[in-house]
């Protein structure tokens, strides 16, 4: 085992873990990481098991297989974070103008007492 | 008697709001004035002028404003709805001119143009009218329904059609939104000629080129979304 293998299995539990305990989210998303980091964990503790897999699909190197099935991933991830933004915004949206249809001033209300 | 109410986004526009709201209330008009989260004195100048005056708690867009004004003044039985912009580039003497033909029932909803006759073009920039050329072809592609100018903001609705059209778009592509649902209603469009001030404060407060393409990425978002 090189030096690399140890350090990149120990961030990618510490990524999981942190995932779990302080970011809250569905169980569909939980098993997603969840597994995303078994495989990264597998794939650093047996390199050659990437190798052969890329042999296996036509890629020819492990360590580019991994990258590709990575930038796949990030994209991915990239995509639902934008469309949870978007209806978080949404969200928002109704909220501020719920607020400002509540306390709108009519032009016969009293003016605000200084 | 039908009730035409303006709606007036507005976006740290404190300075100005009282000469651009002057004239339209001297028309007699409804106002609503839709303050967006602004930094400044905004919502304290529209209360003091005895206005209608809403507040977005934060900042959310120029579209995301319109709705809340519409649905205000819809609530309150409007007849008519008016888009107007806070920053003075719109003409109250021209609001009658551009309610006319849906108050005469030819049409749902009135767009200004600045393109429609010769006389409105005289007072845009040369580049701006290149730019917006380009836009009115996008917004056409884009929604089906190809009209002289597009994103000048100053419109007419009647109350059916304000309670039919749903903006989504906090942004600037409500523009666009408004056009393609009215189309999808089957909602009447006309265009009626108005002139633009350009003023160098409406220049300094206008949208450079770049947020056109914002504005196309909003609306594809959109659509990818429904």
């Amino acid at each position: 085992m090189t030096l690399i293998q140890p350090i990149l299995i120990a961030f990618m539990i510490v990524g999981v873990v942190a995932y779990f305990r302080w970011l809250r989210s569905s169980h569909w998303d939980r098993a997603i990481v969840l597994f995303l980091g078994l495989v990264g964990v597998v794939l650093v503790a047996a390199p050659d098991l990437a190798n052969w897999l890329a042999m296996a699909v036509g890629v020819g190197r492990g360590a580019d297989l991994v990258t590709y099935i990575g930038v796949v991933g990030l994209s991915f991830f990239c995509l639902v974070l934008l469309s949870r933004l978007r209806e978080l915004e949404s969200r928002l949206a109704d909220l501020t103008r719920q607020l400002a249809l509540d306390e709108a001033v009519q032009p016969e209300d009293p003016e605000p007492r200084a | 008697m039908n009730s035409t109410w303006v709606i007036v986004p507005a976006y740290n526009e404190a300075l100005v709001l009282p000469s651009v709201l002057e004239p339209v209330r001297a028309a007699g008009y409804e106002i609503v004035v839709v303050d967006d989260g602004s930094d400044d004195l905004t919502f304290e100048r529209a209360r003091s002028l005895g206005v209608h005056a809403l507040r977005h708690r934060v900042n959310l867009g120029q579209g995301a404003a319109l709705r809340t004004g519409m649905e205000y003044a819809v609530a309150r039985g409007a007849d008519f709805l008016v888009h107007f912009d806070a920053d003075g580039q719109h003409r109250a003497e021209e609001i009658e001119k551009l309610v006319a033909p849906v108050a005469a029932g030819r049409a749902d909803i009135a767009v200004g143009s600045r393109f429609l006759d010769s006389r409105g073009s005289i007072e845009a920039p040369r580049s701006k009218r290149a730019a917006l050329r380009v836009g009115a072809f996008l917004n056409g592609l884009l929604t089906g329904v190809w009209l002289s100018d597009v994103h000048n903001g100053f419109r007419a609705l009647s109350r059916e059609a304000a309670q039919r059209i749903h903006l989504t778009q906090s942004g600037y592509a409500h523009a666009t939104e408004i056009i393609s649902q009215a189309r999808a209603r089957g909602l009447r469009i006309a265009e009626v000629s108005v002139n633009i001030r350009y003023t160098d404060y409406s220049k300094q407060k206008g949208q450079p080129l770049a947020s056109a393409f914002s504005i196309v990425w909003d609306l594809l978002a959109g659509k990818l979304q429904r």
